[in-house]
């Protein structure tokens, strides 16, 4: 599997400040509009979107997925490509 | 494949608690559930503001710079841009004063292509009749 | 048997709508329904942790758990409204669950019954 973090991604969607529904919502929405192959880095600071509910999607889409707890600044940045 | 119908009845003012805004939120997290179901699963949802719940819909709120808080026109705008149908009860509105030029009608500008409806209170109860579940805000 | 799903959303103390809610679920329990129990707005109280248990104020916390216990009994609590309250995973009781909004939703999806009791 490529290593998603380590490649530039195509879009960033900053939801910090943000809670359920919308980091998940907002994902789904700026992943409806890029071609497949591409990356979208989410930066978001809710738990269960980072670590349940965004990985959840993933899989049943069956998009590859890199989840980073970036424990020091208090929010995860998630690296998804879209298949 | 199923698909459940879910009608979001809200009748609570805007800001006084936080009643409607978990209505609009809880309708809009109806984009994503679809990771809990089997595949061809979803639910369907409709918002329904009567009662004093109209004034949910009044446009111009300046909650986010007055209180720093989203704006329940913001997250009506949201339900809109994700193709949730919003009705406002027609009844209701004229007891109140409000013509459509008073409330929030579209989100075009954040790339929305539904509109708010403005129905009869009949509407809205064939809405809640042929529902699968009623979730009364 | 069937399944209930009731989304509850009125605060613990003050009020006595999570009392009907918990009594609602254990009796539909006891008759060997499965029920989900969504917290949210200030509901999400009933699943805070160190709740303390005395004579003048009705305690939840108890019967929760041994509802739990049942396995036929979830409850959950609205990550966003819990973490507005300060009320984070090692706040929460355990077997209390933590999901986004769309849980209550494909809850609803599969109930027989849905009692969604508004907020206050």
């Amino acid at each position: 599997m490529a290593d998603l973090k380590s490649s530039t991604p195509n879009e960033t969607l900053d939801v910090l400040g943000r809670v359920c529904p919308y980091p998940l919502v907002l994902t789904k929405k700026k992943l409806e509009k890029m071609n497949s192959g591409e990356i979208l880095k989410v930066i978001t600071d809710a738990p269960a979107s980072a670590e349940d509910s965004i990985p959840r999607f993933c899989e049943k889409q069956g998009y590859p997925i890199e989840v980073v707890k970036l424990e020091d600044k208090g929010y995860w940045e998630i690296y998804i490509q879209k298949s | 494949m199923a698909i459940k119908k879910l009608a979001f009845i809200v009748d609570k003012l805007p800001y006084k608690a936080e009643t409607s805004r978990l209505a609009f939120t809880h309708a809009i997290a109806s984009q994503t559930v679809e990771i809990y179901l089997e595949d061809g699963d979803n639910v369907e949802p409709v918002i329904a503001l009567v009662g004093d719940g109209v004034l949910n819909a009044v446009k111009d709120q300046k909650a986010l710079d007055i209180y720093g808080v989203t704006s329940l026109e913001m997250h009506m705008k949201n339900a809109l841009l994700l193709d949730l149908r919003v009705l406002v009860c027609k009844e209701d509105m004229d007891r109140l004063g409000l013509s459509e030029d008073n409330i929030v009608m579209d989100a075009e500008e954040i790339g929305g292509e539904l509109t708010t409806q403005i129905v009869p209170f009949e509407e809205i109860m064939k809405e809640m009749e042929t529902a699968d579940h009623l979730l009364y805000f | 048997m069937g399944k209930l799903t009731i989304g509850c959303f009125s605060s613990l103390v003050g009020s006595m709508t999570l009392d009907f809610a918990v009594k609602l679920a254990e009796t539909a329990v006891k008759k060997g329904h499965e029920v989900d129990l969504w917290l949210s707005g200030n509901g999400v109280m009933l699943g805070k942790t160190r709740q303390s248990k005395f004579r003048d104020y009705s305690y939840l916390a108890g019967t929760v758990q041994e509802l739990i216990k049942t396995g036929k009994f979830q409850i959950c609590n609205c990550e966003a409204c819990a973490k507005a309250r300060g009320i984070d995973k090692e706040d929460t009781m355990e077997g209390v669950l933590i999901h986004s909004m769309d849980w209550y939703l494909a809850s609803a999806f599969g109930a027989d019954r849905v009692l969604h009791i508004g907020g206050e």
